[in-house]
């Protein structure tokens, strides 16, 4: 099994990237421990070039991390066909449920790489290197992430055994399945539509008075509105949206709509959905930092663009994801 | 726009130094093309063989005797016919030539009337005795066309002469490529087999969902019998398919190893010179970041750049020279077969595995290199 | 007068605690001022390009501060130093530093590429100072086919594209013959009298004789032994 080109790419490139994460963090923990600011010494000249290399290391890991969740999706939709009763992606992850674990740190790495990188930018634009600690603590956490990933990515493709009939998309999301993905798509559209349409107006108007007002808690509810907002589409996606891009009453995979099929309509929904949570989350997790001196007028300025760009992709990604629901021929009249 | 101008810099610092350049390119795309000639060459394959199975049909029995493959008697057909949910049982009459004139190996089969599946003729299929229709590769390594003779020996080393009634296309490729199609009774005559026995039998269901019952039903009246589905084929297929072509690229990316510690080479040892103009970029305002995004773009450029010349090299190599290099290695057991064309095509798909599986193990060999040119102290210019 | 950049008892110790351990510069303190030219003189190893190359925010110093524009860049970390040395300086070295089989107008662009400025902004303000320097009928010739005088004023040109407050100069005139030395010496005065601070490392008494430097820095081993006023 582990000798398709597609896993054999995934696994030797999650194994470079967690190797570099590893020098990374073991890099970054030597910063730590040597680390004076008020030092000229060499080592420390030293220290701080190795910043650098530490921040190049982690742009890499987070540009392979993306790439590396889509030629997952790939490959675990091209394997589909050697399991009995499989038919897309979602067949072929519950041939071996871990593949789901998988997935799921990816998504987790995305937004954990990507903070990271956030941190970065603003350490790297005040004078004295204050977020020096948390950022390579933080380090070590993402190494963590990486390497729970290539874990369960190994045991997913190891313990997948062509011969094991599994449930594809057609029964895994149909109403009468139990598990999460079940409840998902057995959830009644119009209290879902309802609850979707309503959680991104929430979102927007708390990111929208977030550009008025300067009140901490408001940054707070807007992070959490963004990651409520993230949960929310996703089984969104799942229950009602699908069904109108594929134009089929139980079809439910998240996956396909990657597909030239449905004409790639799955990038833009993905991206702007997955980028637009991310900025807005970033205003509350950056709330507590305004009290460094060093780093308060840049969070400040920053902010007011993480805001307003969280609006316009979630904007973004409501309507090209209400527009088959609203134009689409489908109608789900009776169900 | 800064990005634009350190890109626009990346390319004109590549080109200054192209022939060095020129070097990583030119072992970059030649792993990339061997790489690729291997997914290239196993996917087509792999796609001929799942065309060679679209038209078969759903069942399969073949009678099993001291465990081999033997001959099916006619009464197992006409018993299989009968169960319920079978649209049909037909018997099925083929075999293998070894023709030592050619040193290749033809399949022959014998029809009654017409097989299904096999429409791409040029002439017509075989009516009357005697007479037969061949695979492209046959006619082309026997150099015989329609109205031509075609000679076989038989067991007992006695000529028979068929004529060529009809060619089949070469488009159909594996499918056909090596076939023999004549009579049913030619077909017993020339292998003298005994009347009454088949090779195997293929069977036509009703409805899908019921295969693997009747499967079951099959092996329970005759338990001598082996019946195969077509599911259980293509999978197989694919299995074996994507192991060959994965072992194939385990082997080979020893290449790619080597190349990484190429790259690594090259990307460290740069030269004194190239060493001082970063120092003086450095001087003059450029900051470490900026020497590893021009870095970056370099890489960028490099591998992309490798990666369409390996790609372009290795669709040449498969689909229009055959895969000289390669098929001995991969295909295995047809040495003994007729030379067939390839169905060009382009998967994304396996760009991306490709793209991503030599793209990666580069950018990250050249990682620390980068870093380490890019911390050259601007201090350094002012001393020489 | 005001001080633009101003050294505090800077040190600057090179391959510290180790066996090739050099004291480069000790103990230096010198200010200077707004529209000043002053040159630091003494022989080889006085330590005088690694002063220059301090105050022109090349590196740090083991010890000490240095004050550029009222602010202490001896902690910066290298990234805000570069930023400094992208705004505030411009610099002329002794090998001229161009890069070679690059045209003189790319030469001249290549402070500002890292730098939010567009093409067309950058390419007109190049061609300006080019044909300042009466050089500009060669701006798409490759460095390395011009001659000496030439190259050194594509370096001077390279040094203004950036607009610097300070134009930092380390040996100007070593390659030059004496002709070509007084057209450079010419220049740094036509840049001084509109208003740009010089500061000049050199050995060479042409240049320190030269009635426009208005301090002479006297530099051996590594300490500055007298400051002169002209």
């Amino acid at each position: 099994m582990m000798l398709h080109p597609g896993i054999l790419a995934l696994v030797v490139g999650s194994c470079i990237v967690f190797v570099m994460m590893l020098a990374a963090s073991w890099q970054g923990l030597r910063i730590i421990a040597g680390w004076d600011f008020d030092s000229s010494s060499e080592k420390q000249l030293i220290l701080e070039r190795k910043t650098y290399l530490i921040s190049s290391i982690i742009k890499y890991a987070l540009g392979f991390e993306i790439i590396s969740s889509l030629l997952f999706i790939y490959t675990v939709d091209d394997i589909h066909a050697m399991f009995v009763g499989a038919m897309c992606a979602t067949g072929s992850l519950n041939a071996n449920p871990v593949g789901w674990y998988a997935l799921y740190l990816k998504i987790a790495v995305f937004f954990t790489a990507s903070l990271w990188i956030m941190l970065n930018n603003l350490d790297q634009k005040a004078e004295d290197f204050p977020l020096i600690r948390p950022k390579y603590t933080a380090l070590v956490f993402i190494s963590v992430l990486i390497g729970l990933d290539l874990f369960f990515q190994m045991s997913y493709f190891l313990g997948l055994n062509p011969e094991v009939i599994t449930s594809c998309c057609g029964s895994l999301f149909s109403d009468t399945s139990s598990g999460i993905a079940g409840d998902l798509s057995s959830l009644s559209i119009k209290p879902m539509m309802a609850l979707f349409y309503f959680t991104s107006v929430i979102f927007i108007a708390a990111a929208l008075s977030c550009l008025k007002s300067s009140a901490a808690f408001l940054r707070y509810t807007v992070s959490t509105l963004s990651i409520a907002f993230f949960f929310v589409s996703i089984a969104s996606i799942i229950s009602f949206i699908s069904l109108y891009i594929y134009e089929m009453p139980t079809h439910h995979c998240p996956f396909d709509i990657f597909q030239g099929h449905y004409r790639f309509i799955g990038y833009p929904v993905y991206i702007s959905l997955f980028c637009g949570v991310f900025f807005g989350m970033l205003p509350g997790f950056f709330q507590p930092l305004k009290r460094i001196v060093s780093l308060r007028d840049t969070i400040m300025r920053a902010e007011k663009r993480w805001l307003v760009l969280s609006i316009l992709l979630i904007l973004f990604f409501v309507i090209i994801s209400s527009w088959p629901v609203v134009f689409g021929d489908f109608t789900m009249q009776g169900y | 726009m800064r990005h634009l101008k350190i890109l626009e810099y990346a390319l004109s610092s590549l080109f200054r130094r192209k022939y060095r350049n020129l070097s990583i390119v030119a072992v970059y795309a030649l792993t990339i093309g061997i790489l690729a000639s291997i997914l290239f060459l196993t996917h087509s394959l792999k796609t001929e063989a799942t065309y060679l199975l679209h038209d078969a049909p759903e069942l399969i029995v073949q009678k099993i005797s001291a465990g081999r493959h033997d001959l099916i008697p006619s009464e197992y057909t006409e018993k299989i016919s009968t169960i319920p949910g079978v649209g049909s049982a037909e018997p099925r009459y083929w075999g293998y030539y070894y023709d030592s004139l050619t040193h290749s190996n033809y399949t022959l089969i014998g029809i009654d009337d017409t097989i299904p599946g096999l429409s791409l003729l040029e002439g017509k299929m075989p009516s009357v005795s005697g007479e037969c229709a061949v695979g492209a590769g046959v006619g082309h390594a026997r150099i015989a066309g329609t109205g031509d003779t075609i000679t076989l020996f038989n067991s007992k080393d006695t000529p028979v002469v068929f004529h060529i009634a009809g060619v089949f296309r070469s488009e159909s490729n594996i499918l056909t490529n090596d076939l023999i199609v004549m009579g049913e009774k030619d077909f017993l005559h020339f292998f003298e087999l005994p009347a009454g026995r088949s090779t195997d039998i293929t069977v036509s269901v009703n409805n899908p969902n019921e295969i693997a019952t009747i499967a079951g039903k099959i092996k329970k009246l005759y338990p001598d019998t082996r019946p195969i589905t077509k599911s259980e084929i293509i999978r197989t297929y694919d299995a074996v398919f994507n192991w060959r072509s994965g072992m194939m690229l385990t082997i080979f990316s020893s290449a790619l190893i080597a190349f990484c510690i190429l790259a690594w080479d090259k990307a460290t040892g740069i030269s004194a010179e190239e060493k001082h103009e970063i120092g003086i970029l450095k001087a003059i305002g450029w900051d470490t970041a900026d020497i590893l995004e021009l870095k970056f773009w370099e890489g960028i450029v490099i591998s992309l750049t490798s990666l369409l010349v390996g790609l372009i090299a290795a669709f040449i190599h498969v689909f229009f020279l055959n895969a000289p290099i390669l098929t001995p290695v991969i295909k295995g057991w047809s040495v003994l077969f007729p030379d067939f064309r390839l169905t060009p095509y382009i998967d994304i798909y396996q760009i991306f595995v490709l793209a991503f599986l030599t793209v990666t193990p580069y950018v990250a060999s050249t990682i620390i290199p980068s870093w380490k040119t890019a911390i050259t102290d601007p201090e350094n210019v002012m001393r020489n | 007068m005001d001080s633009l950049i101003r050294t505090e008892n800077v040190t600057k110790i090179y391959n510290p605690r180790k066996p090739d351990e050099i004291k480069a510069l000790d103990d230096a303190s010198l200010s200077i001022g707004k529209g000043e030219v002053v040159v630091l003189k003494g022989p080889s190893g006085s330590g005088k390009t690694t002063l220059l190359s301090l105050l022109g925010c090349m590196g740090r110093p083991t010890s000490g501060r240095i004050m550029v524009d009222g602010k202490d860049v001896a902690k910066l970390p290298e990234r805000f130093l570069t930023l400094i040395r992208r705004k505030t300086f411009g610099f002329i070295f002794q090998q001229f530093n161009l890069i070679r089989n690059v045209s003189v107008l790319e030469n001249v662009l290549l402070p500002l590429y890292p730098v939010e400025t567009s093409f067309p902004d950058m390419q007109s303000r190049a061609e300006k100072i080019l044909s300042d320097l009466n050089i500009n009928n060669k701006m798409h010739m490759k460095v390395n086919r011009l001659s000496g005088g030439e190259q050194q004023r594509v370096a001077i040109a390279r040094a203004l594209i950036n607009e610097p407050d300070i134009i930092i100069a380390d040996e100007p005139t070593a390659h030059l013959d004496s002709k070509l030395s007084s057209d450079l010496l010419r220049i740094l005065e036509t840049l001084n009298s509109s208003g740009k601070t010089i500061v000049i490392a050199t050995h060479d008494p042409f240049v320190y004789d030269h009635h426009f430097v208005k301090r002479i820095v006297e530099m051996k081993d590594g300490h500055i032994r007298e400051i002169k006023l002209t």
